[in-house]
């Protein structure tokens, strides 16, 4: 984690053991609040009321953290009532809507904040890879320009090479995550 | 055989026992191609035991005959009969015949006497089946270069085209009459041209030149991929004079690949990776379950997910199965057919 412990902003790509992507994901959050930033946590796969439960569990304090879940509606058509900071979307496909509940959440922000998103490779479930990089890029460049902190986490060999590259060539560092 | 054959004049000898003519005589005899002296009026007035044994008739029965009624058995010379070119030209004619089973070249050499005029004829058959044989296969084999797509090329040892068959006009772009006596390396992209200068001094050398993938530039300067194959053309002594290069273009084959290494890669996307991580996910969330870190509803909601990222995923793999019929023309009928029916 020693990257994300860097002073400056800047723009990440994790790859992660895919049976560690909630451990990685939750040891990125730990990382950034202790370093003061407020968190907006894009989630494709763990619904938002569990990573809640966890992120409490963690002493993760949650008044930090604003969730944009793109799973649950989707899932369950229904949202659950009463969560604070969160925003649902109602397809992870659907990326109209999710670039523009990164927008809200972006304007919302009141310090240094991180956008996480968790993950790519489970969006690839739903989009191509010609449209998953266009959005990254999309959110990369709104991101350089608000100069905030950015990381895209994916499980290990769940890119193809060809998006990796072209994220690799956007994002300022790699991170592999090993065992 | 007391006249002018040829400005040798037949004389007696001092040969101890044979005289001059029987030494022609007996020479005449012993050659193992059929010997046939004419008449002018086609009469066959002397034959060798050769003959006899092509028209397998005594020799009484050859001699005395007209020509074109014992060997081709007509009732007059045959049309464009080279014998009566041979009269009027009084140089050597010659055809190729076939006679039963075999062929043979009939050379027409008149015989003139003291005046000029011609007085006979030696008809001398030799067999040609061995190059009849040579002269099919080399135009079965042309036929089969000339009607190949494959390209076919000979060079010279140092490189200049001899020969560019059709396949190569149709791949590479160039008539035979543009690329002929041309160097090679009009159509060798210019990183390449040391590697050729290479593989030519090898086969220059005697040494076996393995099968060569590499690229050609066409005449619409687009490159492509081939396969290539060299082998020496050897004379008669084994020297190498030329250099036969059988090309095959891979642009098919290569665009085939790619399209299996992107299916590959897709469906590996697709699939492999959803599965590993919706696996890993389930496993997380019965964990989680079990040490009563998360309710019965929270983890209801989880596995409704998964069956979510199940669906997807089966929607995902009947679209690239459909991309794959209506897109891909190389697949196998039967393969195309399994596809749609599972659709």
């Amino acid at each position: 984690m020693g990257t994300i412990e860097a002073e400056e902003a800047g723009i990440y790509l994790y790859i992660s053991d895919p049976a560690r992507l909630k451990q990685t994901n939750l040891e990125i959050v730990t990382n950034l609040i202790k370093k003061e930033y407020d968190c907006i946590i894009v989630t494709t796969n763990i619904p938002s009321s569990l990573l809640a439960k966890l992120y409490t569990k963690n002493e993760i304090p949650m008044d930090r953290i604003h969730f944009i879940d793109t799973i649950t509606k989707y899932s369950l058509g229904t949202i659950p009532a009463l969560i604070p900071n969160t925003t649902f979307t109602s397809n992870p496909g659907n990326l109209t809507e999710l670039g523009i509940a990164i927008s809200e959440a972006l304007k919302k922000r009141k310090g240094d904040t991180a956008l996480i998103f968790d993950s790519i490779s489970t969006l690839l479930i739903y989009l191509s890879s010609p449209n998953i990089s266009k959005f990254i890029h999309f959110i990369t460049n709104k991101i350089r320009l608000l100069d905030i902190r950015a990381v895209y986490l994916s499980a290990e060999k769940g890119l193809d090479p060809l998006l990796f590259t072209q994220i690799s060539s956007i994002v300022d560092e790699i991170v592999e995550q090993k065992e | 055989m007391h006249s002018q054959t040829r400005g040798i004049r037949l004389t007696d000898t001092d040969t101890p026992g044979l005289s001059e003519y029987e030494i022609l005589k007996r020479t005449f005899d012993a050659i193992e191609d059929p010997i046939f002296y004419l008449a002018p009026d086609s009469t066959i007035l002397h034959a060798n035991p050769a003959s006899a044994t092509l028209l397998n008739k005594a020799l009484e029965e050859i001699i005395g005959s007209r020509c074109y009624q014992i060997v081709h058995h007509t009732p007059a010379n045959i049309r464009g009969c080279p014998f009566i070119k041979a009269k009027k030209t009084k140089k050597r004619e010659s055809y190729t015949i076939n006679l039963g089973s075999h062929w043979y070249q009939v050379a027409i050499d008149p015989v003139l006497g003291d005046d000029g005029e011609l007085i006979g004829a030696v008809h001398i058959l030799t067999n040609i089946d061995s190059i009849k044989k040579i002269h099919e296969l080399r135009a079965v084999l042309g036929a089969i270069i000339e009607t190949t797509p494959d390209p076919i090329i000979s060079e010279t040892p140092d490189g200049n085209v001899l020969s560019w068959n059709r396949g190569a006009e149709e791949t590479l772009g160039y008539t035979a009459e543009e690329m002929t006596g041309e160097s090679i390396e009009r159509i060798i992209p210019e990183r390449l041209r040391q590697q050729h200068l290479e593989t030519l001094a090898k086969i220059r050398r005697g040494e076996r030149v393995e099968r060569i993938e590499t690229c050609r530039i066409r005449k619409d300067g687009e490159e492509i991929e081939l396969s290539l194959s060299l082998s020496p053309i050897l004379d008669e002594r084994g020297i190498t004079t030329g250099v036969a290069v059988i090309m095959h273009d891979l642009t098919e084959i290569r665009t085939a690949e790619r399209a299996l290494l992107a299916y590959i890669t897709e469906a590996a996307l697709r699939l492999k990776n959803p599965v590993e991580i919706i696996a890993h996910s389930i496993e997380e969330i019965t964990d989680l379950h079990m040490k009563g870190e998360i309710d019965d509803e929270e983890l209801h909601t989880s596995l409704i997910i998964q069956v979510r990222h199940i669906e997807k995923v089966v929607e995902n793999i009947r679209e690239l199965q459909q991309s794959i019929v209506l897109e891909l023309d190389e697949i196998p009928e039967s393969y195309r057919k399994f596809l749609m029916e599972e659709e």
